[in-house]
Parts: C-alpha cells; structure tokens; sequence
C-alpha cells in the first residue's frame, strides 16, 4: 500500500513539473523596443523586406490600385485611433495560395492571397491586421530578433552577415505570451475602430480547422492556447457605448483582385 | 526484536568499513552518472555491478547499495527517455521541439537534482553510520535487505550405490 502511494506522489510531482514547466513562457525580458532605435528597425525593416519580400520568397507583391487603397482605407481605420503609433504601416499581398499571415520590423504587414481567400468578410482582414499590428505596437519583431541572434548582430548593423542571418530566418515564431498581447492590442483596437473582436475568433476558427500541420500560420501557431484565444475573441465583451461600423469595402470585388 | 528481519544497526555499532562502503555506493553513483551521461545504461550497469559486489557485506552496506540502485532507476529512464526524444528531434527530425518537450527536459533537470541532493544526503548520513530512508525507495531497500532468510544449508549426501 505504502509502496502504491509512493509511486503515485512521485509520478504525480514528476507529471506536476513537467506539465507546469510545459506552460512557462520562456521568452526573453530584454525590452528590445527601448534599446533599438525607430531607424535602426527602419533598417532593419528594410533589410528584411529586401531579402525575405522583394526578393519573391514568398510569392509576388499583388499590384493593383484596388487593393491598395482598399488595404490604407483598413490601416487608416485602425491608425485612427492610434494616432501616437510610430510606425507608418504598409500592407501587401502576396501571391502565394498558402494560408498564412506575417509582419516584418516596421510596420510591413504582409498577407498571403490563400488567407484572404479564406475570409468572408473584411472584418476578419482588418482583425488579422490589427493582430500584426498589435505584435509591430508591442515590439515583438525586435526583441525576438534580439533573442534568436543577439543584440550585437541586430545592432552591428552588417549588411553582409544581416543579409545571411535573415537568410536562414524562417518567419518570425512569437512567444505565447506575445501572442496574447498582440490579440489584446487587436481586440481594443477593434472595439475602438467599431468592429467586433469575434472577427478575430472566426478567422482564428477556419484557419484552425485547416490542417494538422497549423503551425506554419503565425497567428495560431501558439498551440496549444488556440482554442482558448478563440474563445476570448468571442466572449470579448463591448463597451455598452459600442456601435459596430461595418467595413465598408466591396469584399468580393476584393477577393477577386487579390486572386 | 522482530523475528522476520535483522535489527537496524544503531550508528555505534557500523564498522567504518561498512560506512565507507554505505557512502561508496551513493558516491559510486556519481562517479557512473558523470561517465555514463549519454548513454544512462552504463551507470544503470555500474549500480548492478557495485550491488551485486557489497550486498553480502553486512544487511547496512546491502541496503544502502539496494537503495541507491533503486533511487537512480526513475531518473536513469528519465534520462534514457530525454536523449530518446533528443535524438528524434536533432538527428531524425521526425518529433518536433516543442513545449512538452521542454517541459520535460526542465522536469528531468529538476529530478536529477533532486536525485542528487539526496544522494548526497544519503552518503553522508551512510558515512555516520546513520540509516537514511528515500521515499519509496527506503522501505523497499529495508524490506530486501534486513529480511531475515532461512539459510540453506547444504547436505552432503553418500552417493546412490
């Protein structure tokens, strides 16, 4: 009997550590968005979008007139009420029919066509985008360059060794509790711009039902709090004063431009 | 006392060889562990060995040996399973790093410290001559050790004519 009781404290303790170590955010405390300097991430920005954009990495920039100024009318809503940002936000679509969502140092936000395809509304666009935004808001780029490279090679400022860095550089893999603030700041942001954060939840939920292999996705690739992420976008509760503004945006006309 | 198992030797009546050897086989444990860290096998067989060799000794010197053997199993396969899972990940790319993985590899840390502070606490009250019961562990190593066993007596027999 004594025997069986031991064995289940240890295995009990032992499965306690594992579990709560398991949930430990190990991301690094350095307040990367401090120390760098907003043109040194300008710089950087730049050099990123050299290597990992212009260069058709990941598909071409989508060019058309529509979608541009269908995308600053998206960014403009949400900048207007963040009018103290310091980022002057670009967003492109990119000509890949893979599912995926990312941002670059500086405010460039870049989306795939194959996960506009997958929205129904504009409202999930302009959720996903105040995401990245959130993640460019709290820097979130900069410190997990500072954390995958070291501060001295982001800031030695090399344009060689940048350029192999960002090179070998997958897309950017934020911190679960990185992900959890980027969907604060969009949820807020959302609510002040009139738009309901249950956006957030139902792109979150057709992205999550895709495949096995999610990970890839940057917005819910911080498994396994998906579902509670969701759950949080659709239990977000409004301010009473709260009057939701649809996007006013032609989506299918969009979707085809995109296409 | 009790007629099943041995008296517990009381810390005045352990000879310092016995200490010595008490402490030898917690000691001996690091000592493999150091060797045999990538491979836990090897110090799982150094403990068998150093078991095998003193349990005739004295039930103290065959007790703390038992102990120690058995105290090391769970972290040896902790371990076992920690290089397992690393190889799969680095060598052959067919498990992901994850947080589990993490978690695990944090919760297998903690376990060999653990493993070692009573070790060493265990060696040093073995030196003193003093017994040390771990969890789990203790009781059984008590059990194997202080039980009296009828002896078998060998009969030497005139051969069948």
């Amino acid at each position: 009997m004594r025997i069986a009781r031991d064995i289940i404290i240890l295995l009990l303790v032992f499965g306690a550590v594992w579990f709560g170590a398991s949930f430990i955010d190990w991301s690094p405390t350095i307040d990367a968005g401090n120390i760098i300097s907003t043109e040194k991430e300008e710089e950087l920005g730049d050099l990123l979008f050299e290597h990992q954009i212009k260069s058709g990495m990941h598909g071409a920039i989508i060019e058309s007139k529509f979608v541009d100024s269908a995308l600053n009318q998206l960014v403009s809503r949400l900048q207007e009420i963040n009018p103290s940002s310091e980022y002057n936000y670009e967003v492109y679509v990119l000509d890949n029919s893979e599912v995926n969502a990312f941002t670059l140092p500086a405010g460039r936000i870049c989306f795939y066509k194959g996960i506009i395809e997958k929205m129904d509304y504009p409202e999930e666009l302009l959720a996903v985008l105040a995401h990245e935004m959130g993640h460019n808001e709290e820097h979130h780029i900069l410190k997990r360059l500072v954390a995958n490279f070291g501060l001295s090679v982001i800031m030695g400022g090399d344009e060689v060794i940048l350029g192999e860095v960002f090179k070998s550089l997958g897309l950017m893999r934020f911190a679960r509790s990185q992900e959890r603030e980027a969907d604060t700041y969009a949820f807020s942001s959302l609510e002040k711009a009139n738009v309901h954060p249950k956006y957030f939840g139902t792109i979150m939920s057709k992205l999550n039902t895709l495949s096995e292999d999610n990970d890839l996705i940057e917005i819910i690739n911080s498994h396994p709090n998906t579902k509670e992420r969701m759950k949080k976008a659709f239990q977000y509760k409004v301010k009473k004063s709260f009057e939701a503004k649809k996007v006013d945006l032609d989506w299918r006309k969009f979707k085809e431009a995109v296409q | 006392m009790n007629e099943t198992y041995y008296d517990v030797p009381q810390p005045n009546e352990v000879g310092k060889r016995d200490r010595e050897d008490g402490m030898g086989a917690y000691l001996m444990m690091f000592a493999s562990t150091a060797i045999g860290l990538p491979l836990p096998i090897i110090n799982s067989l150094a403990a068998i060995i150093y078991y095998f060799t003193n349990r005739k000794k004295s039930p103290y010197v065959h007790f703390h040996s038992l102990q120690s053997l058995l105290s090391q199993i769970p972290t040896s396969i902790l371990n076992a399973v920690l290089i397992f899972w690393s190889v799969r990940i680095w060598f052959m790319e067919s498990l992901s790093y994850n947080d589990y993985f993490k978690g695990y590899l944090i919760a297998t840390i903690v376990a060999n410290v653990i493993y070692f502070i009573f070790s060493l606490i265990a060696a040093m009250r073995a030196y003193k001559g003093r017994m040390y019961y771990m969890i789990l562990f203790g009781p059984i190593a008590y059990n194997v050790a202080f039980r009296k066993r009828a002896e078998k007596q060998f009969v030497n027999k005139p051969p069948t004519l």
